[in-house]
């Protein structure tokens, strides 16, 4: 299929690669990190995603679902039963204070690139561009290639965040119109990856040095999640890995883990399962930055000094 | 009989000396100032010419009123001047107010006003001549005056220059006595010539400032300053008199000194700017003010920065280092913006590189023009509520906006006649020879700034609600046009109601109508049309005398109670609340981001902005925190002026901080917010605009 399923289109993302940038988020992932900061990009069929906060329960949605998943059974707090969803997306149109929306839309690559490139003076002007996120963009890496081609044809920069767990073939799709790539480095022991993400690392290490050689911009990204990969053994195999590439990352990227995501679950009608962390200190992430220095790495992370 | 000697000393003046009038002490107290000037007013007012007689007001204030001196301050130089000039000006304000109710429109919040706040001299001249220069030069156009009224102009210029001198010898005088020596040079020194070093320089524009503002006529910009100090830095640097370090500390004093005179609105200094084929103008004293500014994180003085196509890279990121420390107190113009509007306004080339914005944002020619930038101030959505009663069964958009134009060409004339009247009037009420001295067009002409003296004499109407009036328009055309959701009569009488029980339909227009400020193409066709229209109402409309009207589209702190005063209207906003804030979207509605609402506003037309038009963006600090943060910040202004836009700042917060900061103030004593065209304390808001600010915030992390 070469329409591709997103979730959102972010404007003026400054954190997805140079300058400023127009972020799209595709959903479906190949891994389930217990952290997932978009736990909606997880599974790649459409959901209905239910922000019970912005709900003023006028009982709309209930009116129009033919499933009958929205009841108010003390006449004030809304439930969705959400197991009987088709997803029709009915409650959608009717919900004004968009409490209720269809998570995961269709769009043609054409369509999509239209949107995007509505910025194109804000990336000129700051050496942004556009970045495909996700999910695991590459999980849709036919619809990737022809957006990212579209992009590329009309001069605009391109960037894909990726964890790096597909097969190579999907890379090959998309490289020759990706400009710069963020790559996701979680942990370097593989059972350990696997117990925390689901799958084990050999195919990710694999892609992450086939990339470092392709002569693209690479900023590798490491999430620095506390009780899970911040020991130093794993700092230091991280380091002594990125070190080993047979192409340097221009840039190593710290990113420090946060709860934010923690409603996200809730909207979607899942449970978060990632035990209550606190998020590192600034200090903390000063000490990681300075053990990954010593391999010789360009290592930066967001927050100001 | 103090009076009659002073005028007898005077008379005796001989030609170019200016001696210290005699005084026992440092001054008489404030009491007994008041008594003399006000015996003054009453024996000379019938008989003496207005300028004449408010020249000898502040001359009497200047050589009586009581001087202090501090030793240990190196811009020293105080006097109680009571706010007497200004308290006349109200006083007769009010008498013409009174004499004339029957014909000026109520005094609401929108209304048209004499604008005596908004104005800049021509510091050029104030620095090239210093008092005693100023003086002479009336002194010698008096010989040759073309007419009575010029003979008199010029008498008012020379009795308020040479009390300056007289004024500058008395601090000079009492700073010997407190031991400080060198002061006590200085200010001799720029009684009998221009001032020759940095120091000298700043310390008399620094008294400048503040005898003009006791003359009744705010000073709205401190000029192209660092153009216009650079040569003096240099020659100082140059000669060892100082080295950058101690420059940069006078500034520091300087800056303090202005932020203790406590102006609402800030200090304007102004910096940057492009010459008439667009090479950079920026200096080294650019880049020390830049540094100093930075240094103090303070409110005020606040500044403009002109950018261009070709501006080194280093001051603006410079500038924005500062926004990204929360230093906001910069708006930043775009020189290309300035230069159309100014040429199509009949701006000389050579002119348009002393741009500087007065007060806020409102764009003007240092020393040849009278911004008087507020002298209406109205609300494009206060027609709304009349259009929706004038029409019975509109038959399309097009019948709902031509209505429209009609009610806001009406409301627009009602206020710019008025605001002719208050302009006729400022001669008998305010004339300003002190101002108007330092100005070759009112030497040329032999005329005062109140009177037409100024090359351009401007008078600005700001256009608040542009969001507000556009999301209004595009909202009928939603409801009633496009989706039927009611008839036209149905959503009047809703709104009368103030949507009660109705609270459906406004939340579907309010979250799903088209608004300005989100690259919307029905929003901002409706946007761009209303601005248009207002502009071309307004523009050369002439005012009186010798100028002519332009159009501004901002609010300033306006946009609160200027929606306590406007019923619901049909974008979804309830009585009541506040209307949409400057040139951009309302109060949360700029939804698709900042990139849509920079393209939107950006689709004003600038040559039609005579009196300027700025977008407020607010940052969350995480979208800045980058190791590019700076250079994210100047691609914003940068890519916004390559597409057209004006004017543009920045606050930087997000509403967790805000909220914090409302519970414990102590905790957040140095946070500040773009109030709009200045900064303020966030705790010392009210609580009002302290939850306007937590709004926007929020809106932009939803
Ligand atoms: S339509 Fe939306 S706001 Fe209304 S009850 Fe349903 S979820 Fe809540
Ligand atoms: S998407 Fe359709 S089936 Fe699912 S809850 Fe909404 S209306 Fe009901
Ligand atoms: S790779 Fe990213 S999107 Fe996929 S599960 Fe992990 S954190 Fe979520």
């Amino acid at each position: 299929m070469r329409n591709g399923i997103f979730t959102s289109i972010k404007n003026f993302a400054t954190h997805d690669g140079p300058g400023i940038r127009s972020t799209i988020f595709l959903k479906g992932c190949s891994l389930c990190c217990r952290w997932c900061h978009n736990p909606e990009c997880l599974s790649n069929a459409k959901t209905i995603l239910f922000k019970d906060i912005k709900c003023v329960q006028c009982g709309r949605c209930a009116e129009v679902c033919p499933k009958h998943c929205h009841t108010f059974p003390d006449g004030k707090t809304h439930v969705f039963q959400r197991s009987s969803c088709m997803v029709c997306g009915r409650c959608e149109t009717v919900c004004i204070p968009e409490a209720l929306t269809v998570c995961g839309k269709e769009i043609s690559p054409e369509k999509a690139f239209r949107i995007l490139e509505e910025d194109r003076p804000f990336f000129e002007h700051s050496g942004g561009g556009v970045t495909l996120s996700g999910g695991e963009p590459l999980c849709q890496s036919e619809f990737c290639s022809e957006l990212l081609r579209l992009l590329r044809k009309a001069s605009i920069s391109t960037a894909v965040d990726t964890c790096g767990n597909v097969a190579w073939n999907s890379f090959e799709e998309v490289l020759p119109f990706t400009d710069a790539f963020l790559f996701d480095l979680k942990l370097m022991d593989s059972e350990r990856h696997r117990f925390w993400t689901g799958a084990g690392n050999e195919q990710i290490l694999q892609n992450l040095k086939r990339i470092s050689l392709s002569g693209k911009l690479l900023e590798v990204r490491i999430p620095l999640i506390p009780g899970v990969n911040m020991d130093r053994e794993n700092l230091r195999a991280s380091g002594e890995f990125l070190a080993g590439l047979p192409g340097k990352p221009e840039v190593v990227r710290l990113l420090a883990y946060h709860s934010y995501a923690h409603d996200k679950y809730r909207y979607a009608g899942m449970t978060d399962e990632m035990p209550a962390t606190a998020p590192p200190t600034p200090a903390d992430v000063e000490s990681a930055s300075e053990c990954l220095r010593q391999y010789d790495l360009e290592v930066r992370s967001f927050g100001r000094k | 009989m103090r009076m009659r000697k002073r005028v007898e000393t005077e008379q005796g003046r001989s030609e170019g000396t200016v001696e210290c009038p005699e005084l026992p002490d440092a001054g008489i107290p404030l009491e007994e100032l008041r008594v003399e000037v006000e015996e003054l007013v009453r024996r000379e007012r019938p008989v003496l010419p207005g300028i004449i007689l408010r020249a000898r007001m502040l001359e009497t204030i200047l050589d009586r009123g009581k001087i202090h001196i501090d030793a240990s301050d190196p811009f020293t130089g105080h006097i109680e001047s009571g706010e007497l000039m200004q308290h006349y000006q109200q006083v007769w304000i009010a008498e013409v107010r009174e004499e004339n109710a029957q014909n000026l429109p109520p005094e609401g919040v929108e209304k048209a006003r004499l604008d005596l706040s908004h104005t800049a001299p021509d510091w050029k001249n104030v620095l090239k001549y210093g008092p005693r220069g100023i003086a002479l030069r009336a002194e010698n156009a008096q010989k040759t005056a073309r007419d009575f009224e010029a003979g008199n102009f010029y008498l008012a210029v020379r009795i308020v220059f040479e009390a300056v001198c007289r004024y500058c010898l008395r601090l000079s005088r009492e700073s010997m006595r407190a031991g400080a020596m060198e002061t006590a040079e200085m200010f001799r020194r720029i009684a009998e010539r221009p001032p020759e070093t940095f120091h000298e320089a700043l310390q008399w524009a620094f008294l400048f400032t503040q005898v003009q503002e006791m003359e009744g006529e705010y000073i709205r910009s401190q000029g192209t300053f660092d153009q216009l100090f650079v040569e003096y830095y240099r020659r100082d640097l140059a000669s060892g008199r100082l080295t950058r370090e101690q420059a940069g500390e006078l500034l520091r004093l300087l800056f303090n000194k202005y932020a203790d005179l406590h102006f609402g609105a800030g200090h304007n200094f102004c910096l940057g700017g492009s010459d008439e084929s667009g090479r950079s103008l920026c200096n080294e004293l650019t880049e020390l003010c830049l540094e100093v500014f930075r240094e103090r994180g303070m409110i005020d003085p606040k500044l403009s920065l002109r950018c261009f196509p070709g501006m080194p890279e280093s001051v603006l990121l410079n500038a924005c280092e500062a926004i990204r420390e929360g230093s906001t107190a910069i708006v930043f113009a775009n020189d290309e913006s300035a230069r159309k509007m100014f040429r199509k306004n009949g701006k000389k080339e050579e002119e348009i590189r002393d741009f500087i914005p007065i007060g806020c944002y409102e764009p003007s020619i240092m020393g040849k023009e009278l911004c008087c930038s507020m002298s209406v101030v109205l609300d494009l959505a206060s027609p709304i509520p009349r259009l929706m009663s004038s029409l019975e069964f509109p038959e399309s958009m097009d019948e709902v906006v031509q209505k429209y134009r009609e009610l806001l060409k009406e409301h627009i004339r009602r206020f710019t006649d008025a605001a002719c009247f208050w302009k006729r009037k400022w001669k008998d009420i305010n004339p300003s020879p002190l101002l108007s001295g330092t100005m070759d067009a009112c030497f040329q002409k032999g005329r005062d700034v109140s009177n037409g003296g100024a090359e351009y004499s401007v008078s600005g109407v700001v256009c608040a609600g542009l969001g507000t009036a556009a999301d209004s328009l595009a909202a009928l055309d939603y409801a009633v046009f496009q989706h039927r959701l009611c008839s036209w009569r149905e959503l009047r009488d809703i709104l009368s109601e103030n949507w009660k029980g109705h609270e459906a339909l406004r939340q579907e227009l309010r979250n799903r109508a088209p608004k300005w400020g989100c690259n919307d193409p029905v929003a901002d066709f409706y946007g761009k049309a209303i601005a248009d229209f207002a502009a071309s109402v307004i523009h050369r409309t002439p005012n009186d005398p010798e100028g002519y009207f332009q159009a501004g589209f901002w609010s300033i702190d306006l946009f609160l109670p200027m929606g306590k005063v406007l019923g619901a209207t049909p974008d979804g906003r309830a009585s009541g609340e506040p209307i949409s804030k400057n040139a951009g979207a309302s109060a949360g509605m700029a939804k698709r981001g900042i990139p849509a609402l920079l393209h939107s506003t950006a689709k004003l037309d600038a040559s039609l902005l005579g009196d300027g038009a700025v977008v407020d963006v607010t940052l969350h600090p995480s979208t800045v925190d980058s190791e590019n943060g700076a250079a994210v910040i100047a691609s914003l202004i940068r890519t916004f002026f390559d597409l057209g836009g004006f004017f543009i700042h920045f606050n930087i917060f997000d509403s967790k901080t805000l909220k914090d900061a409302q519970i414990s103030p102590e905790k957040y004593k140095d946070l500040q917010v773009r109030v709009c065209g200045w900064n303020a304390l966030f705790s010392d808001l009210s609580k009002e605009m302290q939850d306007s600010f937590i709004r926007e915030s929020e809106g932009l992390e939803a």
